[in-house]
C-alpha cells in the first residue's frame, strides 16, 4: 500500500490541485461581498467547474446573478481568464490552466430603443 | 465672445478647417464634416466618404452648430433654491462653481456608496460609444444596477430587438435593399429619414424602387413613407398583426407557400410538442425530439440523421399524439382568417388575400442565387415593423407575427430579405457568432450580445432593480416598469429607496408618458442631478444642474456600434470617430468625463478601467492599468491602438474620422445557411417563463399579467378596444418627421423655422371625410381628450392621408420648460394623451401601449 505521508504522494496531490484566484469587479461585488477569493480546483478543471464550486459557496443568488434560466452566461457577466475573454475560447468549457486569474465582471447592460 | 466676431472672422479667415467626426442630432451615426472658421463651426455636411452615410445627411444633422450656439444654452453649474418643484415653477437657480458642485456630488455619493449603492440611479439615453460604455461601467463600479432609459425606449423597440435577437441573433435588423423586391412596411418608415440608417436606408430605398422593387405601407398615417409607396394601406392602429397573421395564415392554409426546407432546417417547427404545450424530449438526453419519417420514429434534433426529419404531421408516440410545433403553429393561425383580420383592421379581406399572395409570389421559393461562389437562397421579399406596430400592450408578439412572415418564406439573414445587423463578425478587431441552446435555438454571442437577449430567459427573482428587470425574463428592459415602481414602491417591496438621480440626454417628463404623471415619478428623487446643454423639463426639476458639453465638443470612440449602425448585408465593416470640433462653450464639460473624476476622487477608478478592460476585450500592451489615471483622450487612444494596432491610435481616427477593417465575406453578410442555431416559431420557452413569474409574483403579492407568455403569437386587441365610452371615437397617433428626433430638436432654430412652414409639424391631422361629418374645418382650433382627462389643443389639418378613425400628431412638440423659448407651448405633445398604469404596459416587452381613444371638440377661436 502507498504511504501516504510519502514525499511523492505529496508531490502528486499538488499536482493534482491547482490553485485559482479569483477576482470581482462590478455588481458582483455587492454579491460576494468581496474583491476577491482563492480556491483550490482539480488541475484540468473547466470555468463551469469553479462556477459549480463558486454556486456552492455563495449560493443561489450568485448564480442567478450570472447565469440564464438554461444555465448559459448573461450578457452582462464578463468571465476573463488570464486577461482573456472566456467568450472568445471554449466558454463555460474553457480549461483553466495553473494558478491563473479569473476574473468574474458583473456589468448593466446596455439599453437601447431608437 | 461679442456677437459681432465670428462675422468679421468669416470676412477673412485665418483658420479654415473641415473635421470629420460623427452626428448626433438623432440617435444614428452619420458621418460629418463640419466646417470651423476661426474657432466658429459654421457649416455640416456629410463626409462624403464615410460608408455610414456616403455623404448625405438630413437636415438635423446639417443644424447641429445652431444647437451648439444656441443663446439658451446651459453653461454654468446651478444650483436649486427653490425645494417646489412643476413645469411652471422658478427653481430659483443659484450659480455655484464647478468645484462646490464637485465637492458636494462627492459627499453625497460617497454617503450612499456606504450604505447602499443600488439607491443610486443613472439615466440617459447616451448609450453607445465611449460615453455610453464608460458611464455604464462607472455605475456598475460604483455598484448600482439602477439605470433607466427614460427616452424613447418606452415604446419604440421593445417589440423589435427581443424579436430580431431571437430570429436573427443580433439586436437590429432591415430589409437587405439591394436584392428585395417586395416590401412591406408595418408602422415605420424605411427611407423617410427616420428610424435605423436613415441616410444609408433612404439612399438604397429610393434605388431599390427605381430598380421596380414594390414597397407597401401599412400605416394609419401615410404622409411620408405611405405617399412615397406604390400602395399605402391605411389601418386601425395597434391592429398590424392581425393583418400579419392573416397573411400567414393565407400563405399557409390557402395556398401553400412557404418554405418547408428553411422551416426544416432552420426553425424549432419539426420539434414534437406534447399535449402540455412543452416539447416532446429524449429521456436519456433531455433534447426536444423531432419524427424521422424514414425510420418510422422519434430521433433528438441533432441526430446525424435529422436532416429529413418531418415538418408537419401528427404522431402517435407512447401512447400520446405529438404534432410538430409547425402542424400546431399552421393550425393555430387558421383562426385569423382575412375575414375576421379585416374587422380587425379595417382592411378589405380581398387586400388582404391579394397582399399575401404578392408578398409570396415575390418570395420565389427555391429560387437561388450566387454571391462570390457562394450559392445562396434567394427570397427578394421582406417585411420590416417598428414603433407604430409595436407601441402596444401586446408589443412582443405583434412584432413576432410580423417577422414570422418573414420566417415562413425563408426571407431571414439571405439575399433579398429581412437581414440581422452583423450577427456573425468573422473580422478583427472583433469576432462573434451565434451559438445554440441545448434546444438548438440561437443564443447571440460576442459583441452582438451587449444587450439583454430575451433567450434563454433570465431567472426569475423578487425584483432588486427599480426596472422590476427580474420579473421580466425576455424583456429587453424594463424602462416602464421603472416609472411604475416610482410611482408605486409598496407594490414591488424593493429593499431600498432610491437617493439621487443622475440624469443626462433624456428627457422622460416629455419623451415617455403624460408629462404630470412622470413629473410625479421623478419627484421622488430627494436629488437629482441633471446635465443638460438645454434647459429641458426634467432638467427644470434637477437640484443640481450641470452644463454638459454638446456633441461637436465632446470625443467618443466608435459610436457606430455594429449591431446597430453598420448596415445589415454585403458591404464593410468600419469604425468611426466623434470628435471635439470647438472647446466647450462657457464652463460645459462632458458629462461622463465628470463621472470619472468622481470615481477618482470617491476610489474607485481602478476598478472601473478593469471592467473597460474586459468589456472591451482589451489586450496588453494597451489595456489600462487599475493603478493608473488616464485622461479621456488616453483612454481612446488605448481602447483604438488595442483594437487596430499602435499605427491606429487616437491621432490616425481625428485625422481619417473612420477605418474600414474590411469587407463582408458572403458568411457575414448572409449568415443563416451557414449557422447551424434555429430559430424558435414556437415559443416553447416562453411557457415555462410565464409560470415562473406566474409562482414568484403570487408569492410576492404582486398582480402580475402572464397571459402573453404564449407559445403561439397571437393578435390581441389594446384595451382601448374595450372603452366604449360615447364620443370617444377616434385613436390618436404619433407619427415621425423626417427633420425632427425626440424631443431634442424642437428648439433648434433651424428646425423649428422647418416646422414652422411644414404643414403637418404643428397641426392634429384629421381625416377630411370624418371632420367634415363632426363639422371641422381646416384650421379650426380643436381639443382631443382622452377618456382620462388628458387633453391636447391644436389645429386642425384635414387630409387624405389619414385613416378615418384617426387623429395624427406629429413629433414631440408643445414644450413645457419656459427656458425653451422657441419650441415652448409651440405645437402639440401627443405623449399628454398616453397614460401610465401597469396594465397598459407589456408584461413581455415591457413597451406601454400608446393606443389611445379620444374626443375631439371644436373649439372657438
Ligand atoms: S439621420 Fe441622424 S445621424 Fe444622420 S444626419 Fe440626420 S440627424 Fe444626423
Amino acid at each position: 500500500m502507498e504511504n501516504p505521508f510519502s514525499a511523492e504522494s505529496a508531490v502528486r496531490v499538488n499536482r493534482d490541485l491547482m490553485s485559482v484566484q479569483v477576482l470581482y469587479f462590478g455588481l458582483i461585488r455587492n454579491l460576494v461581498g468581496a474583491a476577491e477569493e482563492a480556491l483550490s480546483l482539480p488541475a484540468g478543471a473547466t470555468v463551469r467547474q469553479l462556477f459549480d464550486l463558486l454556486a456552492d459557496k455563495h449560493g443561489a443568488p450568485f448564480r442567478d446573478a450570472l447565469f440564464t434560466a438554461e444555465g448559459t452566461l448573461l450578457a452582462n457577466a464578463i468571465v476573463l481568464l488570464d486577461g482573456k475573454n472566456i467568450l472568445y475560447a471554449n466558454g463555460l468549457d474553457t480549461e483553466i490552466p495553473p494558478d491563473s486569474s479569473a476574473h468574474i465582471l458583473l456589468t448593466m447592460t446596455a439599453i437601447g430603443g431608437g | 465672445m461679442n456677437s459681432s466676431e465670428p462675422l468679421r472672422h468669416l470676412d477673412s479667415p485665418h483658420e479654415d478647417v473641415w473635421i470629420k467626426s460623427t452626428c448626433y442630432m438623432c440617435w444614428n451615426t452619420c458621418g460629418i464634416m463640419v466646417n470651423r472658421v476661426n474657432g466658429v463651426a459654421v457649416k455640416i455636411e456629410g463626409n462624403p466618404e464615410c460608408p455610414q452615410n456616403h455623404g448625405k445627411t438630413c437636415a438635423k444633422g446639417n443644424s447641429g452648430h445652431i444647437s451648439l450656439y444656441d443663446p439658451h444654452r446651459v453653461l454654468a453649474p446651478l444650483r436649486r433654491t427653490n425645494p417646489t418643484k412643476g413645469f411652471d415653477v422658478d427653481p430659483m437657480w443659484q450659480p455655484i462653481s464647478w468645484d462646490e458642485a464637485l465637492a458636494l456630488l462627492e459627499t453625497k455619493l460617497k454617503k450612499i456608496r456606504a450604505d447602499d449603492p443600488r439607491k443610486l440611479v443613472l439615466a440617459s439615453f447616451d448609450t453607445r460609444a465611449q460615453s455610453g460604455i464608460f458611464w455604464m461601467a462607472w455605475a456598475s463600479a460604483f455598484g448600482t444596477p439602477n439605470q433607466w432609459g427614460g427616452a424613447a425606449n418606452y415604446f419604440c423597440g421593445n417589440g423589435f430587438h427581443p424579436v430580431t435577437y431571437l430570429t436573427h441573433g443580433t439586436w437590429f435588423g432591415e430589409p437587405d435593399l439591394r436584392r428585395c423586391q417586395y416590401l412591406i412596411l408595418f408602422g415605420t418608415q424605411n427611407g423617410s429619414v427616420v428610424n435605423h440608417l436613415p441616410m444609408d436606408l433612404a439612399a438604397k430605398m429610393a434605388d431599390a424602387q427605381m430598380a421596380g422593387m414594390k414597397l407597401v405601407v401599412v400605416d394609419p398615417v401615410g404622409i411620408h413613407a405611405g405617399s412615397t409607396a406604390h400602395e399605402w394601406i391605411p389601418i386601425r392602429p395597434g391592429t398590424d398583426s392581425a393583418l400579419a397573421l392573416a397573411m400567414i395564415d393565407v400563405l399557409l392554409n390557402e395556398d401553400g407557400i412557404y418554405d418547408r426546407e428553411f422551416l426544416r432546417s432552420f426553425t424549432n417547427g419539426p420539434y414534437l410538442v406534447r399535449g402540455d404545450g412543452r416539447y416532446l424530449r429524449d429521456p436519456a438526453s433531455n433534447k426536444p425530439l423531432v419524427w424521422d419519417p424514414e425510420a418510422g420514429r422519434t430521433i433528438p434534433f441533432d441526430h446525424p440523421e435529422a436532416s429529413r426529419m418531418a415538418l408537419e404531421g401528427t404522431f402517435a408516440i407512447n401512447g400520446e399524439t405529438s404534432p410538430t410545433a409547425f402542424t400546431l403553429f399552421k393550425q393555430h393561425v387558421r383562426k385569423f382568417t382575412p375575414e375576421r383580420a379585416s374587422e380587425a383592421t379595417t382592411i378589405p379581406a380581398d387586400t388582404i388575400r391579394r397582399l399575401a399572395r404578392e408578398f409570396g409570389a415575390a418570395a420565389r421559393i427555391g429560387s437561388k442565387v450566387t454571391i462570390d461562389g457562394e450559392e445562396l437562397p434567394l427570397r427578394p421579399a421582406a417585411a420590416n415593423w417598428y414603433r407604430g406596430a409595436i407601441a402596444h400592450k401586446h408589443a412582443m408578439l405583434n412584432g413576432l407575427a410580423i417577422q414570422f412572415l418573414n420566417v415562413i418564406v425563408g426571407a431571414i439573414d439571405v439575399p433579398g430579405g429581412h437581414l440581422g445587423s452583423n450577427p456573425l463578425s468573422e473580422t478583427p478587431p472583433l469576432r462573434w457568432a451565434p451559438i445554440a441552446s441545448a434546444d438548438g435555438l440561437l443564443i447571440p454571442q460576442g459583441f452582438a450580445r451587449r444587450r439583454k437577449p430575451p433567450y434563454p430567459a433570465t431567472k426569475v427573482k423578487a425584483p432588486e432593480t427599480l426596472d422590476l428587470i427580474d420579473l421580466a425574463p425576455v424583456a429587453p428592459y424594463g424602462t416602464t416598469f421603472f416609472t411604475e415602481a416610482l410611482l408605486h414602491p409598496e407594490k414591488f417591496k424593493l429593499p431600498y429607496s432610491p437617493e439621487m438621480l443622475i440624469l443626462s440626454r433624456c428627457n422622460p417628463l416629455m419623451t415617455c408618458a403624460n408629462p404630470e404623471v412622470m413629473a410625479e415619478a421623478i419627484k421622488k428623487f430627494p436629488f437629482i442631478v441633471a446635465f443638460a446643454c438645454e434647459m429641458t423639463e426634467t432638467a427644470q426639476f434637477a437640484d443640481l444642474l450641470l452644463p454638459d458639453a454638446h456633441y461637436l465638443e465632446r470625443l467618443d470612440v466608435f459610436p457606430n456600434e455594429p449591431t446597430e449602425f453598420m448596415a445589415a448585408g454585403e458591404g464593410e465593416w468600419y469604425w468611426m470617430i466623434r470628435q471635439p470640433v470647438v472647446s466647450p462653450l462657457g464652463q460645459a464639460r462632458p458629462w461622463v468625463e465628470v463621472l470619472y473624476e468622481l470615481a477618482d476622487r470617491l476610489g474607485f477608478l481602478g476598478h472601473a478601467y478593469q471592467l473597460l478592460n474586459g468589456v472591451l476585450d482589451l489586450k496588453q500592451p494597451f489595456a489600462y492599468s487599475a493603478t493608473a489615471k488616464y485622461s479621456w483622450e488616453e483612454l481612446a487612444d488605448r481602447w483604438a491602438k488595442s483594437w487596430f494596432g499602435p499605427d491606429r491610435g487616437l491621432a490616425w481616427f481625428k485625422e481619417n474620422g473612420f477605418i474600414v477593417s474590411g469587407r463582408k465575406s458572403v458568411r457575414e453578410a448572409y449568415p443563416r445557411i451557414f449557422l447551424k442555431p434555429r430559430i424558435p416559431i414556437y415559443l416553447e420557452y416562453f411557457l415555462e417563463a410565464g409560470r415562473e413569474v406566474e409562482r414568484t409574483t403570487r408569492e410576492l403579492g404582486i398582480d402580475w399579467d402572464t397571459s402573453d407568455y404564449q407559445a403561439l403569437v397571437e393578435w390581441k386587441p389594446c384595451p382601448a378596444y374595450d372603452s366604449a365610452r360615447p364620443g370617444y371615437d377616434l385613436f390618436v397617433v404619433n407619427f415621425k418627421l423626417p427633420f425632427h428626433a425626440l424631443s431634442y430638436t424642437s428648439r433648434n432654430a433651424f428646425l423649428a423655422g422647418l416646422s414652422e412652414q411644414n404643414t403637418y409639424a404643428y397641426s392634429i391631422v384629421l381625416n377630411a371625410d370624418t371632420a367634415r361629418q363632426k363639422g371641422i374645418r381646416n384650421g379650426d382650433r380643436i381639443r382631443l381628450e382622452s377618456p382620462e382627462g388628458y387633453a391636447v389643443e391644436g389645429h386642425a389639418l384635414l387630409s387624405e392621408c389619414v385613416h378615418r378613425e384617426v387623429a395624427a400628431v406629429a413629433g414631440c412638440f408643445g414644450r413645457k420648460s419656459p427656458g425653451l423659448a422657441r419650441s415652448y407651448r409651440r405645437g402639440v405633445h401627443f405623449n399628454t394623451l398616453v397614460p401610465h398604469s401597469f396594465e397598459r404596459i407589456d408584461a413581455l416587452s415591457a413597451a406601454l401601449d400608446s393606443c389611445v381613444k379620444v374626443k375631439v371638440t371644436r373649439l372657438k377661436e
